[in-house]
């Protein structure tokens, strides 16, 4: 009696987890029973689409561990007034409604931008390529991996490295041996959310860098397109299904690669 | 940036209009589905009609055709259906959803201009360098723009489709391109170009089907909704309709 009183607990969880599955076993079942998973499969617009995702949400993901992690590092290092409000400005990204965002590197990068001239000059165009696709993922998906190795950082003792540095260990080397292996989970959860919100990303992109197919349109824009069309729901959930089944099975590579020794014993 | 910032605006404006769309329910109201390519014409024509009906009231809701038709279908209650793309909706007729209904207005395609493009007439769209937003071809206006393409010379054609550097899924979008000066031209909806002023138009060389509207009577609709209909495709209508970019048969 008094454990199953105890465990009452459990049934909210319970029900919030289902919330979470349950749309996701709708969405599988709509597009089982009323779409077309098998015609999306072989079409050569949705293997474009889902190529170019996959590429460019991991060409994100990089640049923005190789450029974030020394941000992250740097602010969480500094006690200074700056570093704070630097660390909420790269929060902002992640408020701004993703059409807002497209809108706003326009303002910088477009062709009436204030960079627009002296990159025309450079011979540089961004807007309807596959580089302001990536550029647009960087901007909405990369704030979640500084956020994630920043937190990491600043929870970090300085000690440890100070104890390092008297034992003659090169920065690097410190680096490497003693902050990297403290602060793992964080950098490695960070980036799984980034590449996710990367891959995920709709409004930016379509602002920024249009929606052809083979060079900007990612899978969230073909989900759009279909939707639009005579296909409808119908053909949109089938994209979607795609799309989800790929997502699934490279956050579980990912969790694994992410979790020394394994998450999953 | 000077010229950057209103549009801005207007564009959140845009953006937020589309998502403030429902209303509260009112037994007595006539119900419209109306596509959404309507939501600048439609308001004005409901205040014409209410002039000539005092106290009738509308309940109006706007989407894409496609999307208005299979909530019709799922059991939506409205009382007239307006809509863009007769044969996507065939099946509405086929379900013995409607009671009647009649053709309405023609939309055509043309071309916009971003203003200083390099263009003076409609071969100079496929000079190499430029570039152009269509719509995709899965949405109605990418598809009249590829019906066009396939109707004109065929060197011209390609050398416009080399130029596409997106295919928008809403024609909004394709006009945002040159209202924000990304694209040097997009191909839109007349009606589109008319929201935008201070835009170049260029007319199409070839003549392609415009995009038809309908009206439809729905299944045990207001008795009301009749009268509506005829006044909407009615001689009262016919300026208002073409102020905003239509084309209205039997009319210059």
């Amino acid at each position: 009696m008094t454990a199953r009183g105890r465990n009452w607990w459990v049934i909210p969880p319970v029900l919030f987890g289902l919330f979470f599955l349950l749309p996701l076993v709708g969405l599988a079942w709509f597009a089982i029973t009323d779409g077309d998973v098998a015609a999306e499969l072989g079409s050569s617009t949705t293997w474009d689409a889902l190529r170019l995702s996959l590429l460019t949400a991991t060409f994100t993901l990089v640049l923005a561990v190789v450029l974030g992690t020394p941000l992250a590092y740097l602010l969480a290092a500094s006690e200074a007034g700056w570093a704070r409000l630097t660390a909420t400005l790269l929060d902002l990204p992640l408020v701004l409604p993703p059409v807002v965002s497209g809108i706003a590197l326009l303002t910088v990068f477009g062709r009436r931008g204030y960079l627009g001239d002296p990159l025309a000059e450079a011979g540089v165009t961004l807007s309807f390529t596959t580089a302001a696709v990536v550029l647009a993922q960087l901007f909405v998906a990369a704030p979640y991996y500084v956020r994630a190795a920043y937190a990491g950082f600043s929870a970090m003792d300085p000690r440890f490295e100070g104890v390092a540095y008297t034992l003659g260990l090169s920065r690097w080397r410190t680096f490497r041996s003693v902050t990297l292996p403290l602060v793992w989970p964080a950098l490695a959860g960070g980036a799984v959310l980034c590449w996710a919100r990367a891959l995920g990303e709709l409004g930016a992109t379509l602002l920024f860098a249009g929606s052809l197919p083979g060079r900007t349109q990612t899978m969230p824009l073909a989900i759009l397109s279909a939707f639009e069309s005579n296909a409808g729901l119908a053909g949109a959930v089938s994209i979607a299904v795609i799309l989800v089944g790929f997502a699934l099975v490279l956050m579980v590579l990912l969790h694994r690669l992410s979790t020394p020794g394994g998450a999953y014993r | 940036m000077p010229t950057l910032r209103p549009r801005v605006v207007g564009f959140i404006f845009l953006v937020a209009t589309a998502i403030l769309g429902s209303g509260c329910r009112d037994d007595t109201a006539i119900r419209v589905f109306a596509a959404s390519s309507l939501q600048d014409v439609l308001p004005a024509i409901l205040d014409s009609y209410a002039e000539t009906d005092d106290g009738v009231t509308f309940e109006v809701q706007y989407g894409g055709s496609q999307a208005l038709a299979t909530q019709i279908e799922l059991g939506a209650e409205a009382d007239l259906f307006l809509y863009a793309n007769p044969q996507q909706v065939e099946r509405l007729t086929t379900q013995d959803l409607v009671s009647a209904q009649r053709p309405l207005v023609t939309n055509s395609l043309v071309v916009v201009l971003r203003s200083g493009a390099p263009i003076e007439t409609f071969a100079d769209l496929g000079r190499p360098g430029l570039r152009i937003a269509i719509g995709a071809p899965e949405v109605p206006v990418g598809a009249l723009t590829q019906r066009l393409l396939a109707a004109l010379d065929p060197a011209l054609a390609a050398a416009i489709r080399a130029n596409v550097v997106t295919e928008d899924p809403n024609v909004r979008v394709a006009l945002s391109r040159v209202d924000l000066g990304e694209a040097d031209a997009a191909f839109v909806y007349r009606t589109d170009a008319a929201t935008v002023s201070d835009l170049a138009i260029l007319d199409l060389p070839v003549a392609v089907a415009p995009n038809q509207y309908v009206g439809a009577v729905l299944r045990d609709a207001d008795p009301d909704a009749a009268v509506l209909l005829d006044f909407i495709a009615g001689p009262v209508a016919a300026p208002i309709w073409r102020s905003a970019g239509f084309a209205v048969p039997g009319t210059p």
